[in-house]
């Protein structure tokens, strides 16, 4: 049989090409969203350490890859190499896209703090950024709550969100607003009261979310006594804390942002006192497209 | 091969009985009336050494992770054919030599409180087209009447023979969804 090289029809071909470009994006989509947010002293440390993981280990197989097909004087000896012992006849086999530097590829040696499976981290001055795995990142739901005793005050948990659609809200189950997006039966994100304030976020639906920034306020006005922490946990039981700790004080604490970055959650402790209200906390934090009612009520 | 549809356990030779066959779209087929069930079902795809464990994590092929390191196994973001809920292409002659063991799965994600089983499927079939041509080459007996409070599925293996590949319909069923799966392929969820 002629082992004709799989002449798929267009449709698939334009798959295809659709397919490469999450594996192409997380190198540069990563490390482009977290080198500005993260702070100077740890993008320093990141790229020292050439330690190899998700985006390192691709750009090390197209490096592979794309030598031994570049030199295509010698095709038999290219497609051995490419496919193990089971392919004699694949000589003329198109070489699928892969990221390449030389081709122009943001190919970046970047490799995120990662968390363990199962396992503990704290964010801190000195690391306050952390990138969840593509499982991490996609199974189950991902719980944010606050661990506080009640000597801090009447502390209570909002977030402010923006969706791939570019739909931008807040989230205050105090004030009623408790899903997002609103008007669907499929929540991105729930805000719920459980022995304290929670929010889920559900992780079959993580390529919905952009971005979401969890704010720490009294509603009543009132200054807190901060502390206590932010707990966040995955679906394999592995957990992320963010001290709330900080001397006395009035307005709303952005706490943490959680960012989309190609499937991976970048959490970042942002740990900012905004004296203002949450249009400021918002503002200040990027999220310009939100009507608002009064300065602590978006409009829905 | 007719396609007669093959009982669990059954088992195909598919390299050996169409020899040309480079690559195959294995096509998981998942409906049920239940919206939610549908909506929350995730069909993933485990690159698994001999010993039936995962290379790594970036080895679960899924929506949120639509092609494994070597590119040779990828999931469509969109099935291209009616009837199938997702599609996974898998280029036979790529796959790494590492890797012995294609697993396909499916799993309810445990979302925001809806307690869903895949008792509620009227159906689960898989399928195996050539991916040149789409021609169907083996398709699976129906999964779903023989499942009833499971939230994890392991529908079916491609896995090595010597120089070929055979397809197998597995149809084993999981009480704790993908976190049993992934612990039985050597990962914790």
């Amino acid at each position: 049989m002629p082992a004709s090289p799989a002449p798929r029809p267009s449709a698939s071909q334009g798959t295809s090409l659709d397919l490469s470009a999450p594996s192409s994006a997380p190198a540069g989509g990563t490390s482009l969203d977290l080198s500005p947010s993260s702070s100077s002293g740890t993008s320093l440390d990141l790229p020292s350490s050439a330690r190899p993981s998700a985006p390192a280990s691709a750009s090390g197989t197209s490096l592979d890859l794309s030598s031994p097909a570049r030199g295509s004087s010698a095709p038999a000896g290219a497609s051995l190499d490419l496919s193990g012992a089971t392919t004699p006849t694949a000589a003329s086999r198109p070489v699928r896209p892969r990221p390449s530097a030389a081709a122009g590829d943001l190919v970046l040696g970047y490799a995120p703090d990662r968390l363990a499976p199962g396992g503990r981290a704290s964010l801190t001055d000195d690391r306050p950024t952390l990138t969840l795995d593509r499982l991490q990142s996609g199974i189950g739901v991902l719980t944010v709550r606050a661990a506080v005793s009640e000597h801090i005050g009447d502390l209570r948990l909002a977030a402010a969100y923006r969706l791939a659609t570019g739909e931008s809200s807040v989230l205050d189950e105090a004030r009623g607003l408790s899903v997002a997006p609103v008007g669907t039966s499929r929540y991105v994100v729930v805000a719920a009261r459980d022995h304290g304030d929670v929010l889920r976020l559900d992780l079959r639906q993580v390529r919905r979310l952009e971005r979401l920034v969890v704010l720490a306020f009294s509603p009543s006005g009132e200054t807190l006594r901060w502390g206590g922490a932010l707990l966040v946990e995955t679906a394999d039981g592995a957990r992320v804390d963010v001290a709330l700790d900080r001397e006395p004080a009035s307005g709303v604490l952005v706490a943490l942002s959680i960012t989309q970055v190609a499937g991976e959650l970048v959490l970042r402790a942002e740990d900012e006192l905004v004296h203002g209200t949450f249009r400021d906390a918002c503002l200040a934090y990027g999220f310009t497209s939100i009507t608002w009612v009064d300065p602590w009520t978006p409009l829905t | 091969m007719a396609a007669r549809p093959m009982p669990r356990g059954g088992n195909a030779n598919l390299t050996r009985e169409i020899p040309h066959l480079t690559g195959v779209v294995v096509g998981v087929a998942l409906a049920s009336p239940e919206t939610v069930l549908v909506d929350n079902l995730v069909v993933a795809t485990l690159l698994c050494d001999d010993a039936t464990q995962l290379l790594s994590r970036e080895h679960v092929v899924f929506f949120n992770q639509l092609t494994s390191p070597d590119l040779s196994v990828a999931q469509l973001e969109k099935a291209r054919s009616t009837g199938d809920l997702e599609q996974i292409e898998v280029d036979l002659r790529d796959v790494p030599p590492e890797v012995s063991r294609i697993v396909v799965v499916a799993y309810i994600n445990e979302g925001l409180g809806h307690r869903r089983s895949l008792g509620q499927l009227r159906e689960a079939r898989v399928r195996v087209l050539d991916l040149a041509g789409d021609d169907e080459l083996v398709v699976s007996e129906n999964l779903a009447p023989a499942l009833s409070t499971e939230t994890g599925l392991v529908l079916a293996e491609l896995y090595r023979n010597g120089p070929h590949w055979k397809f197998k319909v597995v149809g084993q069923g999981y009480a704790d969804g993908i976190a049993g799966i992934l612990r039985d392929h050597g990962l914790r969820s």
